[in-house]
Order: structure tokens, then sequence, then C-alpha cells
């Protein structure tokens, strides 16, 4: 029953919708599309996320969109995120300095299950920007690399100009404890490693599938390609892990735009089991060119 | 059992009047430049309530899900402030049907939810509501969703009896209302004509879906129904009037607005609509729902299946409006009963072959 | 599998990429021209190849085409031929590589039925991963290269050839 002698003071009311001021300490083209802003709120409290969630970042005026968080957990005086310009909001990003001011809300959702990966070997199939999110969780293996199995990095990107993270890319080359695999689909004069989309080398990959989690982030076009390979490796749905993208506006399942059937990419994601999709038809996206169709 | 209590006729406009001389009061009235019509609205005078109307375009949910809110204001110091914004007074809502009331229960739940929500149930905490019975149109259809007989989120209910109304007092608020007002105890005979009414008001529902609520999502989860889907796809007109008129949509789209000066705004929450295309794009042009009948088959899924089998309610109170508002003149209880004949008369002939 | 991961009009669009390939190769041999009989048959297969494309394009046609959408142009297809460039392509370039030293008719049509097996068993596999509402499109791809095989080994009979 709704209490009529309790209305809570307006700050308390808009919780949910008021982002905390975060101050950008860092910046970095990484390329032509995509820039990195290194953050620190504040309040000087951590946001304390997992790897794989997201936050609501805004711009007064601008409005605000969910971005993944790119640094790991183990990275406590600063969080990255990786903005890709698509938008007036994310335009605007790109033109922050060090200094500047931004709002931010969360961190949201489900993110990898790091402590169900303990033990186990793990295998990531990074498409395009899709690395983003899975850096925050290669780092943080880095950082914990005792608590993993083998960690096999499969990064595939359309071009060696659009690759992302150059340099952690080159660190994570260089462990021996990492095995690495990573491809361009167009290559240039410049490029002397593979070519072809990320399942080409993600199917010369042997795994003890028993043993292995996969998580998975790439374009729309890639996931289904991808579960096949993963599929054919004889891995179990349960332990193939995707990030699914929507167009999240609140973060707690109530403003309905990243509905997926039944569940809420914002909270019952945006890292799902391949089992949890199985039969939900909105998780696979389809369209038709021909709009009137529709 | 709750207190009931009579109104007698006479004491009708001068209890409503005595609230509007406490506080401000919402209710059923005609717009002020379109007689006739009948909406939701803040009354200066008694006289203009009208208890005894039609199914309403928008629903009561305005009361406390404007259309368009605030949810805080910004001005462009350094650093940056932000000024939360809330409405603070208290109100009343008066006159509102048992579906729209059960649908004030339905985003009670929804939005109560871990995480809950808190600009909801903060805006339903400034009002006290007064329900009132009604009679169906052929629209009508609250018999098949359970809400025909809501006491939902009320503090009085109002029933229509010879010497004025059966009120059945649900709340200490609404005891509270009461207490300076001519009412008496009810008679068996007033109850007996409050019964007889509800009987009339069931009677009279010529709208009745073919399945029980459970029965209904079985049959949408048993299979995809694409067919069906594209058949009303291919009359809408994805303009989101049935969102924009149901009690239980609670979608939003949250924007900001800048003031003239670009020194300062607001971010903004309002309401949006599943049917539109843009409501499920992703940022490279990727949408989830960009056929016109996925969006369709959302919003019957979302009603049916989805927060049904959440809540163990459809998210569907009978009321009728997405059909009165549609522009192609889609009819829920029509649809609905065309996938469940569908359904029943594809198991005949699985049965048989 | 039991779950769809491709919806027909993907499958059709592999078919299509596949029967391209094809009929490089039948071209190629044809160009080899190593006996005139042989020039027959691999026009012969040819022609089927491009009335393949043709018919699947078609079909897709007539399906509702459902694509998702590229974050660069050509990205699907990139795939497509990830899937399937280790089982085909592989077929197709080891034979088109040793067409020129292939004077036997006999021998040609063998590489060509064994390159249509491998098609069918392709689409076959592709088979479990669509509705099962889409059955009957791949069907009937699958019957089609049943038919593909059935003329070539038809006509190696005619010539003299085969078991």
């Amino acid at each position: 029953m709704i209490d009529h002698d309790a209305v809570p003071p307006a700050e308390d009311i808009t919780r949910f919708y008021q982002p905390e001021l975060a101050r950008v300490i860092g910046k970095w083209q990484m390329t032509e599309m995509m820039v990195l802003l290194r953050l620190q709120p504040a309040s000087g409290e951590r946001l304390d996320h997992a790897p794989g969630q997201f936050l609501q970042i805004s711009l007064p005026g601008y409005g605000e969109a969910p971005i993944s968080f790119c640094s790991s957990p183990t990275q406590t005086d600063s969080f990255e995120l990786c903005v890709q310009s698509v938008g007036n909001l994310s335009e605007a990003l790109h033109d922050l300095r060090p200094g500047d001011f931004v709002g931010v809300r969360g961190p949201y959702g489900h993110g990898f299950p790091v402590e169900d990966m303990r033990g186990r070997d793990v295998l990531i199939v990074a498409g395009g920007i899709g690395i983003a999110p899975l850096r925050s969780l290669i780092n943080y293996m880095a950082d914990r690399r005792r608590d993993f199995g083998r960690v096999i990095i499969v990064y595939g990107a359309r071009n060696p100009s659009e690759r992302l993270f150059v340099e952690d890319v080159e660190a994570w080359d260089a462990r021996d404890d990492f095995e690495t695999w990573f491809t361009v689909d167009e290559p240039d004069e410049t490029w002397t490693g593979m070519t072809g989309v990320v399942t080409v080398p993600l199917r010369e990959v042997e795994i003890d599938p028993a043993r292995t989690t996969a998580a998975v982030v790439g374009p729309p076009v890639m996931y289904r390609y991808v579960a096949m390979e993963l599929l054919n490796k004889q891995m179990a749905e349960d332990d193939i892990l995707f990030s699914l993208e929507r167009r999240f506006k609140c973060g707690m399942g109530k403003c309905g735009h990243c509905q997926l059937n039944d569940l809420y990419v914002c909270q019952d994601g945006p890292v799902f089991r391949y089992t949890q999709l199985i039969g939900r038809t909105e998780a696979i996206e389809v369209w038709a060119p021909d709009e009137q169709k529709g | 059992m709750p207190t009931e209590l009579v109104m007698p006729h006479e004491a009708v406009e001068r209890f409503f009047g005595r609230l509007i001389d406490e506080g401000p009061v919402m209710g059923p009235r005609e717009r002020v430049s379109q007689p006739g019509f009948i909406h939701f609205d803040w009354l200066s005078d008694a006289a203009d309530l009208r208890l005894n109307y039609q199914t309403t375009t928008i629903p009561p949910k305005k009361a406390f899900f404007p259309p368009r809110e605030v949810l805080f204001e910004f001005e462009l110091t350094d650093p940056l402030k932000i000024t939360a914004v809330r409405e603070a007074e208290s109100f009343t809502l008066v006159g509102v049907h048992p579906c729209d009331l059960a649908a004030l229960r339905m985003l009670d739940d929804a939005y109560a939810r871990e995480p809950a929500e808190a600009c909801w149930p903060a805006n339903r905490a400034r009002a006290r509501v007064i329900g009132v019975d009604c009679m169906p149109d052929e629209y009508c259809f609250c018999t098949s969703t359970d809400s025909c007989y809501s006491r939902a989120a009320c503090d009085l209910f109002l029933t229509p009896i010879e010497r004025g109304y059966l009120v059945e007092v649900l709340t200490p608020a609404g005891e509270d209302m009461l207490r300076v007002s001519d009412v008496s105890e009810a008679t068996d005979e007033d109850r007996e004509q409050a019964e007889a009414f509800r009987r009339e008001k069931a009677g009279a529902m010529t709208a009745r879906l073919d399945a029980t609520p459970e029965e209904l999502a079985e049959i949408l989860e048993s299979e995809e129904h694409t067919e069906l889907w594209k058949e009303i796809a291919s009359r809408c007109y994805s303009c989101g009037s049935c969102n924009t008129t149901c009690p239980t949509c609670f979608c939003f789209d949250i924007n900001d607005e800048f003031d003239l000066g670009l020194t300062g705004g607001r971010r903004m929450r309002s309401w949006d609509s599943c049917q539109l295309a843009e409501f499920a794009l992703v940022a490279g042009g990727h949408n989830f729902r960009r056929l016109r009948w996925q969006r369709v088959r959302h919003r019957w899924y979302r009603k049916f299946v989805y927060l049904y089998r959440t809540f163990g309610r459809p998210y569907c109170t009978g009321c009728g409006r997405c059909s009165r508002a549609c522009t192609a003149d889609i009819n829920i209880v029509d649809v609905t009963n065309e996938i469940i004949n569908r359904a029943r008369e594809r198991d005949r002939q699985g049965v048989q072959g | 599998m039991s779950h769809p991961l491709f919806q027909a009009a993907e499958v059709l669009d592999m078919a299509i990429e596949i029967e391209r390939m094809g009929l490089a190769f039948y071209r190629g041999c044809t160009a080899a021209r190593a006996s005139e009989q042989a020039a027959e048959v691999f026009e012969f297969a040819a022609e089927q190849e491009q009335q393949h494309i043709e018919l699947f394009a078609r079909m897709k046609r007539d399906l509702d085409q459902y694509t998702v959408p590229e974050s660069y142009p050509g990205e699907t297809l990139a795939y497509v031929r990830g899937l399937i460039g280790d089982t085909i392509f592989a077929t197709v370039d080891e034979a088109a590589c040793s067409a020129e030293e292939m004077p036997d008719v006999d021998s040609a049509i063998d590489k060509a039925v064994r390159l249509e097996r491998q098609s069918i068993a392709f689409y076959s596999g592709l088979r479990e991963v669509v509705r099962p509402s889409e059955h009957d499109a791949i069907d009937e791809v699958i019957a089609e290269e049943h038919r593909h095989i059935r003329r070539l080994v038809a006509l190696q009979h005619e010539l003299g050839g085969g078991d």
C-alpha cells in the first residue's frame, strides 16, 4: 500500500536519474572515430564496477548514453570509457578536455561472471569495438592471472588502422601466459599478421571445451558465426557469454528501450549466457531492407 | 469487509466542493475547449465534476506519470550545478474507474520492482484516490482481465445507487476525507442496489476474451504467430496511439532541453511508445524491432506474456482505450481472439491429423 | 542444435557464393580445353551453376529478406567466406589448380561430383541452424544439388566413363 505520509526529498526521488560528476583526467584519440576518456569521480568514491558492466555518461544539454567500462576494476584510482563518435552527445564528448566534468551514473547490469570463471580457461573473442568491454576483462585477468587457466585472446578488426588499444594488445602479445590471435579483414601493406574475420583464427584455436568459458563481444553480424564455431568445438551453450548492445535509457529495467523479449538487457545483461538467448527471438537482430514490408 | 456508507445525491457536490477547498483535485470534467469531451483535469468547481462518464481518452495515470516531466535542472557553471525538481503538493484524484484503479496498482508494482523507481511512488504518495463504478461500452472487456471489480489503489470507492452513492471506505485516508460529510450507514437495500449495479455492469459487457489470461499466455508462448502479426502490421500505422492511451504502459524516454540562453536547462522524462520505429534503435543504425510486425507482436507479448509471467496478471485492464484510439481500427479483443481461435483450430486439426 | 542461428535467406547467400565459386571452377576447366568432350561437360556444368545462382537469388527474393546490418560494407560476406572457406573453397581452389592437368573427362566429372557432394554436406549442416519453418528452402537447395549430381553422373555414363 502506498504510504501517503512519506514523500521523500526531491533529490532522493530523482536519485536514479541524477548523475554524479566525474572529471576528465586523460583523453586519447585512438582512431579516427574512437576516443578513450580517463575519468575520476569528483566525490573521490570508487564506482566499483565489474568487467562487462556499463554506466550512463551525460553532458547536460546533450543527453545521456550507456557506455561499457573498458578499464579493469583493478585500476582503482580512475576508470576509462571508449567513446565512438556517432551523434551529438558523443561528438561533444570527443571535444572534452582534461579538467572538464561529465555526469555519470552506474555501474549497471550483469557483467562477466568472473567468480564463476575462476580456474577456467577463458577464450576472448573480440570483433571491432567489442574489444573495449573485453579489455576490462582481459586486464582484470592479467592482474589476477593465477585465478584463471589459459587465457586465449582472438581479436579481429576491419583493418589495421581501426585496431584499438594497440599498446595493450602488444602487452598481451608479449606475455608468455596469454595466447593471442590477431587478424584484420582488410589488410594493408603494413600488416604482417593474419587476414580474415575473427572466425578464421578462431577455427584454428584448440581448446578443452569442458574447461573453457568464451567471452564474446563484437558487431551484430559476428555473433552467430562465432556461436557456430564455438558450438562446433563442442563448447556447452552455458559456457558461451555474449554481451549485447541496446539503447539503455534508465538502466533499471523500467524505460523499456532495451527489452529483449521478456528480458531487460540493462538488468539481466548486458552479458548473457548463450543458453539465455536460445528461443528468444529478439536476441538475433533481423531486418528487411524493404522498409515498406515492415 | 470495508465500512460501507451512503452519500446522498444532495451531499455529493458539497463533499467534492470541500475537497477542492482543501487542496487541488483532479477528476473527469468537460474539456473547456471541447464540450462533451470528458478528460481528467484539475477542478475548480465541484459542479464541473462528471462522475458518470465513459472511459477517457488519456488514462488518469497522467496524474502520477505526466506525459512530460522535469527530473532535474542544470546550470552550466563550474562545477556543474544540478537541482532535483519535484512537485510536492498533495492532491486528490477522483472519479477513477475500476480498470484504471487496477492499472495504478500494476504501475505501483512495475515501478517498485527492484531496482525501484522513485518518481512514481513519490507522486502516488502525494495523492488520495476516489474510485467510481461505471457501465461498459462496446470496447470494454474488463471482466476478461479481472479488473471489473478492482478496488486497488483507492481510499474511497463510490457505486451509484438510487439515493446517491454507496461509499466503500478502504483506508484511514478515505475515512478522514468523510469526517465532516453527510454520510449514513448503508442498509441491506443500499448494498443490494450496488450489487445489482455490478451485475448489470458485468451483464452489459459485450466484448470478452475467449481465453483466461493463463490460457492466453500459454497460447502466445506456444508459437510465434508470425503470420497474424504480419496481417495486423499491414494495417498498423505505427502511430503509437495504443501506447499513449494505455493505462498500463510505463515506458519512457529521457532527453535534455537547453534554455534559450544555453547556460542551463533540464533533463526531461517523457512517455514513449514501443510501436515507434526508433524505439529499439541502437547506435550504428541497428534496430532490434525494425519491422512493424515485430513491434506489434512485442506489445501483445509484453502485456500478456512477459509482464503476466513477472507479476501474475496481464498488463491489460480491458479498458478498450487502444481499440478506441487506433487510427487503423485494430481492436485488441478481435486480434486476441483471433490468436486464440487460430491456435485452437490448429490444435483440433493436429489432434485429428 | 535445435535453435536457429541463421535465416534461410542467409543460407541462400552462402549458397549463391558457393555456386559462384563453382561457376568460376567450371569456366576455368572449360578454358583449359582438355578435350572437346570435356569442354562440353564443363560448359554444361557451368550453365547449371549459373541457373542455380538465379534460382537461389529468386528463392531469396521470395523469402523475407532478413539481413543483420553490417558495421562496414561486405562484413557479412567476409564471415560467409570465413565460414565456408575451409570446406568448399579449398576444394574449389585445389580443383581449379589441377584443371589444366586434367585431360581425362572422367576424373574431371569425379572432381565436380565431389565438389557438389561437399556442398550438400555443407547445406545439410546449415539446415540444422535455421528455423524449422525455413527448412523447405534449404531442402530445395539440397534437392537441386542432388539433381545436378545425377546429371553429371548420367553424362559420365553417356560418355562411356564412370564405374
